[in-house]
């Protein structure tokens, strides 16, 4: 298994810490206690895993969120800007889409957005904040 | 009009960059074509029954005279010397290769352009009001809130992968000239304080096979809570929307199950105790953009009457419309010439309008929803020169408002969805009405009819429920069948059609409608509108006209 950090690190593992998995289609409705939830998405095009990062974070939730399933490098900095830490790559997927494609996900995507969530862990500032807060 | 800053450049030029790295690992196959599917259409490119399409966003419908020369160049380069104007102002170019798609986005995005979500299930291209900032009616220009949208929605992290697509548009008049109701979210705004409009806030408009107008969400929202409300709607829309079946995953279905007011608490629930600084700068950011808008580069001119006789007077009559500054008028440049196809475009006109802009309108150039061209600011001493320049360009079609403005979409002809052919029909349809109107003008009559939109699927892309006659094209026992709907509106009182009865085929389809026109006259009160008409009468006088006698048809 492959982890693509916030920072850009894409490193094999042979364990990782997963924590308390949920699934991406239903956000807790408590704030969790533990230390690392992993979020799994459904399938490639179902983005309610991506909410439910947001709403984790909304929650106050400030321990680590990983986010698993089907995903492309292409998703990476969705997962990023919507609160998570970390997402985790089967090793057929990382194989198949290409390392260095996850290595350089956040370099290859659009690095800066308009606005930047609360909670973000994406490459951006947010065009709105660099054009007004002087 | 909106001017990028360097950021918004490097944007378009940072999203067309990783837009080519992507067709690059397609080509290579590091994408499959389902990983792919999802990205390409997040940028406008569908794969069509001959070629790609690539679908092009022109925001709230504004183009200066220099995009328009870029559109024209894509046109003449990389397709067969034309383009299609859509009915969510957009532009399509319909014979594009896959190769070729990454040199064409850098050309956009040195013109201030892109593709960015006119496609996919994500936030679409924002629409408005085609006459926004020119309108004697106007409360609120709609743009400077449709391009703060605009930049919201784009590359939003978290609403990429949405149940299905999602469509805004904005008005800030009482007209409605956008559909409004008729999106998934709609809203109208009005003047609030300090310069920052309130907002209206519509939900689960639409079309498609369960046609919806929208309810009200919520009335007079201040501008500091529309950004956090949207941000929730969709966030509940992304976690509930069906995602079971693609013909219920639109939020008018959500709406619909879930009821409207089961819906707005779960909204509210979610905005709870939220942390709404990452909307801090919404205010200043919308003050900057409005700035852009606000001073109309116009000294004010006589107000000058002009009126003419033929065609120049039909001309004036239909395509001209009044200016909130005297001396000004508003020219819509016709698309329907009489058996064209609605909405098309060939390079040399994109350029010519370009020109004419360039003279006559300060630069700037609309696209309506109904796929035409406006210039919005012309000289009411010019217009005599614009419709010479017009007529010798094959332009000068004096039908706005009238039926032969017909919307249609590409149908069988292109779209690897449709389950018949539109274009063909909505040429006929013109030839036909467009003598009708012809003729009743020069008998001194009023030549004005019902609004004529043709679908070629229950997608409605051409929105036919939204029609005073609609038009859809079937596939029935594998043979082509148009069903008509009569009634609906798309104005400020929106309503979706009521079906006629058994459908039609082709060759028919252009008596039957010619029936329906006649039916209507011999029953219209004075000054009535066709809708009005229809409200009042109902369907079964139009029935028996359709259905009583078979029409013929000449072999
Ligand atoms: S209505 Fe149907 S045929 Fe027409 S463009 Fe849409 S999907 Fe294609």
């Amino acid at each position: 298994m492959w982890l693509l950090d916030d920072h850009g690190n894409f490193d094999r593992h042979e364990a990782i810490d997963t924590g308390r998995e949920i699934p991406g289609e239903t956000p807790p409705t408590a704030l969790p206690n533990d230390e690392v939830i992993t979020v799994r998405f459904g399938g490639y095009a179902d983005g309610r895993g991506f909410s439910t990062g947001n709403r984790l974070r909304k929650m106050g939730f400030s321990g680590r969120l990983i986010a698993a399933g089907p995903l492309a490098p292409d998703q990476a900095r969705h997962a990023f800007q919507s609160g998570f830490d970390a997402v985790l790559v089967e090793d057929d997927a990382a194989e198949r889409q290409g390392e260095r494609a996850w290595r350089e996900a956040i370099k290859h995507s659009v690095g800066e957005l308009y606005v930047s969530g609360i909670g973000s862990h994406g490459p951006e500032r947010g065009i709105w904040r660099a054009r007004h807060d002087h | 009009m909106y001017q990028y800053d360097g950021y918004d450049q490097a944007f378009v030029a940072a999203r067309a960059a990783e837009f080519r790295e992507q067709v690059g690992r397609r080509l290579t196959g590091q994408l499959t074509e389902d990983e792919f599917k999802p990205l390409r259409l997040k940028n406008g490119l569908y794969l069509q029954l001959h070629a790609y399409m690539l679908r092009i966003a022109i925001p709230y419908g504004v183009l200066s005279s220099k995009q328009m020369r870029t559109l024209a160049h894509l046109a003449e380069n990389y397709d067969r010397g034309y383009g299609h104007f859509t009915t969510r102002q957009n532009i399509q170019f319909n014979w594009t290769e896959l190769r070729h798609v990454p040199d064409m986005l850098d050309l956009l995005a040195e013109a201030g352009m892109h593709a960015i979500q006119t496609s996919g299930n994500c936030i679409r291209n924002v629409t408005t009001d085609a006459f926004a900032g020119v309108a004697g009616d106007e409360e609120v220009d709609p743009r400077a809130t449709c391009e703060l949208l605009r930049q919201w929605s784009s590359a939003h992290p978290e609403f990429a992968f949405l149940p299905r697509k999602f469509k805004i548009a904005v008005i800030g008049a009482n007209a409605d000239r956008a559909a409004m109701k008729f999106h998934d979210i709609g809203l109208r705004a009005y003047p609030g304080e300090n310069g920052l409009p309130r907002y209206d806030i519509w939900v689960g408009g639409g079309q498609g096979r369960t046609p919806r107008v929208a309810q009200l969400f919520e009335a007079d929202v201040p501008f500091e809570r529309l950004l956090p409300t949207l941000d929730a709607m969709l966030r509940v829309y992304n976690l509930h929307g069906r995602r079971d079946n693609k013909y219920k995953a639109r939020i008018k279905i959500l709406v619909a199950e879930m009821g409207l007011e089961a819906y707005r608490a779960e909204v509210y629930a979610d905005m709870e105790g939220r942390d709404l600084s990452p909307f801090a700068e919404a205010a200043p950011e919308y003050e900057r953009i409005l700035a852009h808008f606000a001073t109309l580069p116009l000294p004010e001119g006589e107000d000058v009457t002009i009126s003419g006789d033929g065609a120049f007077g039909e001309w004036i009559d239909q395509n001209v419309t009044a200016h909130k500054v005297p001396g000004y008028a508003v020219v819509s440049v016709s698309l329907k010439a009489r058996g064209a196809i609605p909405g098309d475009a060939t390079g040399e006109e994109m350029r010519m309008i370009a020109d004419l802009a360039e003279r006559y309108s300060g630069g700037e150039i609309r696209v309506t929803h109904r796929q035409n061209l406006v210039l919005p600011s012309v000289r009411a001493a010019d217009l005599e020169a614009v419709f010479e320049a017009l007529v010798e360009a094959g332009l000068a079609t004096g039908n706005i408002g009238l039926s032969s403005d017909i919307i249609a979409c590409p149908g069988l002809d292109y779209c690897a969805l449709a389950t018949a052919r539109s274009i063909p029909i909505a040429q006929a349809l013109s030839e036909r009405l467009r003598s009708r109107e012809i003729r009743v003008r020069q008998e001194g009559r009023d030549a004005s009819g019902p609004t004529l939109n043709i679908s070629g699927c229950i997608n409605a892309c051409g929105h036919h429920h939204a029609a005073n006659i609609g038009i859809l094209g079937l596939n029935k026992a594998e043979s082509e069948s148009y069903q008509i709907t009569l009634g609906g509106r798309a104005d400020e009182g929106a309503a979706v059609g009521e079906i006629l009865g058994p459908g039609f085929t082709a060759e028919e389809i252009p008596d039957v409608v010619e029936r329906i026109i006649e039916t209507w006259d011999a029953h219209r009160a004075e000054g009535e509108s066709f809708a009005e008409s229809y409200a009042r009468l109902g369907k079964d006088v139009f029935k028996a006209a359709v259905y009583e006698e078979p029409v013929n048809v000449a072999a």
